[in-house]
């Protein structure tokens, strides 16, 4: 009789399990009065109406692993323009208002974890507008993304083949990458620093450098630059700069160019070539903030050093990139970071494409992406380019700001348009 | 001649920092039989404690350490008594948990803190100069405590009573206990210094390289190909261990590009392993 009076409550605890798996664990977060997202239906017969209805638009990139250091600030971005678009009435097609809703995927810093994320956002949720793919992993999940017809805006390329080509119709780069930041560095010191003609090239080994070195080396060609040696190459988690320092410090060369990479990689290697007492030019094509930057290398070190990232408060700034940095600096601290603004524009250019081409058909949004120009991003005014560069006019090419470290201080350096073919 | 010179002092610095993060984990292995894979999973812990009074709460450095060391040994006590006693002997199991501590620790240190890259400030600020040969004064003071510790450590366990209760317990678990050894105050002990260590480690490299939630997973590896190579055992073989490894780890980027200096520097390793499977000093040397 006891075992059998045990089992009520088991039962009941069974039951009770049953029915909270089966429920959503939050509302969902919609807007009054809801209804079913229609992401698959092209609503261009829809009559207009007041109802608010939802769009949801993907969002896949590293919560937790390893490149989760910089990726999570994606979101971030992401997030904050979300906000921004809905603060702001969200999206109207053919008289239908649309709120959107951001669904956000972790890749856990992996491939495969990028895959599975794109999955489940393509076949269990239906989404068809999805950003984010950072790394080189947009190219694994290309072939579930053109065939489905699902537009992508992608946060960064590492010009490893699949990513953004012929082969990628319905993929746009919305940020300054590799190669869109080697050319906006090589033209401030061409611009700036015109007595600067060797440099000394310096690239984490992320397995991308057979892609971008050769474009990079035309680039330093047609600009008059020359470099001094072979791209001096180090492994990607090397966590102590100072024997690559000790190579970099022998090359006789006016300034180093680092020409891809990210904080980390940067930081340790200004703090290495400093610590040896080499104080010349440092130019870093790396996504990072300078105060990022000064916190790995220290005060000490940080002189004669620029990164890409924008500074706050500056009179050239857009207006945008001021509404929307002091917005994620409010919600999430400080300094911003401009991986945190790359994930903003990828859902923010890709909205306005929606709108641009009212319709929810990837095929018409797509069609009406190419047709736009300007565009508008956080960063200013951008174009499409990228044909000779990529195969494909969908790169969205931003201006790109140059920060400094001088003198164990963070300040504004310029602002650089991207002249990519 | 700038180079070669530079370059014999990158490699005393490697070597005095792989030793100074391997030398807790070492220690718990070569005492217990712990296989620690949370080892690097608590320096990182203990460089972000570090951190949060020296740089948040603007405490004095040193005094952030002491707090870090302290606060981390804690965290080692309780991990010997809930973690590791329980599976005390069964590897698999003992992996698992580990597994799981670096989870717990990596996630919460991600979630309450963030993944941005920070750094603790030098402990000793400032650039020594000879001639045309500069190091920095924090890169010495890691060498000098990574030398320091592992001599303190090693003389711990020649000379002093609990020291030579390990010795007698990493030699036989069940002889030590008929002579009546506490085994679990042993453990619990052997794993407290071994916390503390990871967090000196953790605090000197938090401001020698910088933080990050996973700046223990690199770490752990060149611990582990460390304590190998020195042999399982010994705890003055990672001496010589940490210099090869270092010495590998300095020169070869030197003449190899990219990630295949680390390859080949692992299967120079493997080589070595492979006429020596004990590693350099075995087990019996303590």
């Amino acid at each position: 009789v006891n075992k059998k009076l045990l089992l009520i409550p088991l039962a009941l605890l069974l039951a009770l399990s049953l029915i909270a798996i089966g429920c959503p664990s939050t509302p969902p977060p919609t807007t009054t009065p809801t209804t079913k997202p229609p992401t698959t239906a092209p609503p261009t017969t829809t009559p207009p109406t007041t109802e608010v209805k939802t769009l949801q638009i993907g969002f896949i990139t590293g919560l937790t692993g390893w490149a989760s250091v910089g990726t999570v600030h994606q979101v971030h971005g992401a997030t904050v323009a979300t906000e921004m678009l809905n603060d702001r009435g969200g999206l109207t097609i053919n008289g239908q208002k649309y709120e959107i809703e951001l669904v956000v995927e972790d890749d856990k810093s992996t491939t495969d974890g990028s895959v599975a994320a794109t999955n489940k956002l393509v076949y269990d949720e239906n989404i068809k507008f999805i950003g984010g793919y950072p790394l080189w992993f947009a190219a694994a999940s290309k072939d579930i993304c053109e065939q489905e017809k699902v537009l992508r805006a992608i946060v960064w390329t590492c010009c490893t083949p699949g990513e953004i080509d012929q082969s990628t119709p319905y993929t746009f780069l919305c940020a300054s990458a590799t190669l869109e930041q080697a050319v906006a560095v090589l033209d401030y010191i061409k611009d700036t620093y015109p007595d600067v003609k060797t440099l000394a090239c310096v690239s984490p080994d992320d397995g991308t450098n057979q892609y971008t070195w050769p474009e990079i080396m035309s680039m330093l060609e047609a600009r008059g630059l020359s470099r001094v040696g072979d791209l001096i190459v180090y492994p990607n988690d090397m966590v102590d700069a100072s024997p690559i320092a000790a190579k970099v410090a022998a090359r006789d060369a006016d300034a180093i160019f680092q020409v891809n990479g990210w904080s980390p990689h940067a930081g340790a290697m200004l703090k290495g070539l400093r610590e040896l007492g080499d104080d010349r030019y440092y130019f870093g094509a790396v996504p990072a903030s300078a105060g990022e930057i000064l916190a790995i290398c220290g005060e000490a070190a940080a002189t004669n050093f620029s990164c890409i990232n924008p500074t706050l408060g500056v009179a050239e700034n857009p207006p945008l990139l001021e509404e929307a940095g002091a917005k994620l600096v409010s919600e999430y601290g400080g300094p911003l970071n401009l991986l945190a603004l790359n994930g903003f524009d990828c859902v923010w250019c890709m909205a306005h494409a929606i709108e641009a081409a009212q319709s929810l058909d990837t095929t018409a949004v797509r069609d009406a992406w190419e047709q736009m120009d300007p565009i508008d991003t956080v960063y200013g005014t951008a174009h499409l380019a990228g044909l000779k560069t990529y195969g494909i006019q969908h790169t969205v090419a931003m201006p790109v700001a140059i920060e400094l470290l001088d003198n164990g201080a963070p300040k504004f350096g310029a602002w650089e348009e991207v002249h990519l073919p | 001649v700038e180079l070669t010179a530079t370059t014999v002092i990158n490699v005393l610095v490697l070597s005095s920092m792989y030793i100074l993060v391997a030398l807790g984990f070492a220690f718990l292995f070569s005492i217990m039989g712990i296989l620690n894979f949370a080892h690097g999973a608590i320096y990182m812990v203990g460089g972000y404690i570090c951190y949060q009074f020296g740089v948040e709460y603007s405490l004095n450095l040193w005094v952030s350490m002491l707090l870090s060391v302290l606060i981390v040994a804690s965290l080692g006590l309780f991990l010997e008594k809930f973690c590791f006693r329980p599976f005390f002997g069964n590897l698999n199991r003992t992996i698992v948990v580990c597994i799981g501590i670096i989870v717990v620790l990596e996630t919460t240190v991600n979630i309450l803190v963030g993944t941005s890259t920070r750094s603790l400030p030098a402990f000793v600020p400032g650039i020594l100069k000879a001639g045309a040969i500069s190091v920095s004064a924090e890169r010495l003071v890691t060498f000098i405590i990574g030398g320091a510790l592992l001599w303190v450590t090693i003389w711990f366990i020649r000379n002093t009573k609990p020291g030579q209760q390990m010795q007698a317990v990493s030699q036989n678990v069940e002889g030590a206990a008929l002579q009546g050894i506490s085994i679990h105050r042993v453990s619990a002990l052997a794993c407290v210094m071994a916390c503390g260590l990871a967090a000196v480690a953790g605090c000197l490299m938090g401001a020698f390289l910088s933080l990050t939630p996973f700046m223990g997973d690199y770490m752990l590896v060149k611990a582990l190909v460390l304590v190998i190579l020195g042999g399982i055992g010994s705890m003055g073989g990672i001496i010589f261990a940490g210099l090869i490894i270092g010495g590998l780890d300095a020169t070869l980027p030197l003449f190899i590009s990219g990630a295949a200096s680390e390859a080949i520097a692992l299967g120079i390793i493997v080589t070595i392993l492979l006429f020596r499977p004990q590693g350099f000093f075995g087990r019996e040397v303590i």
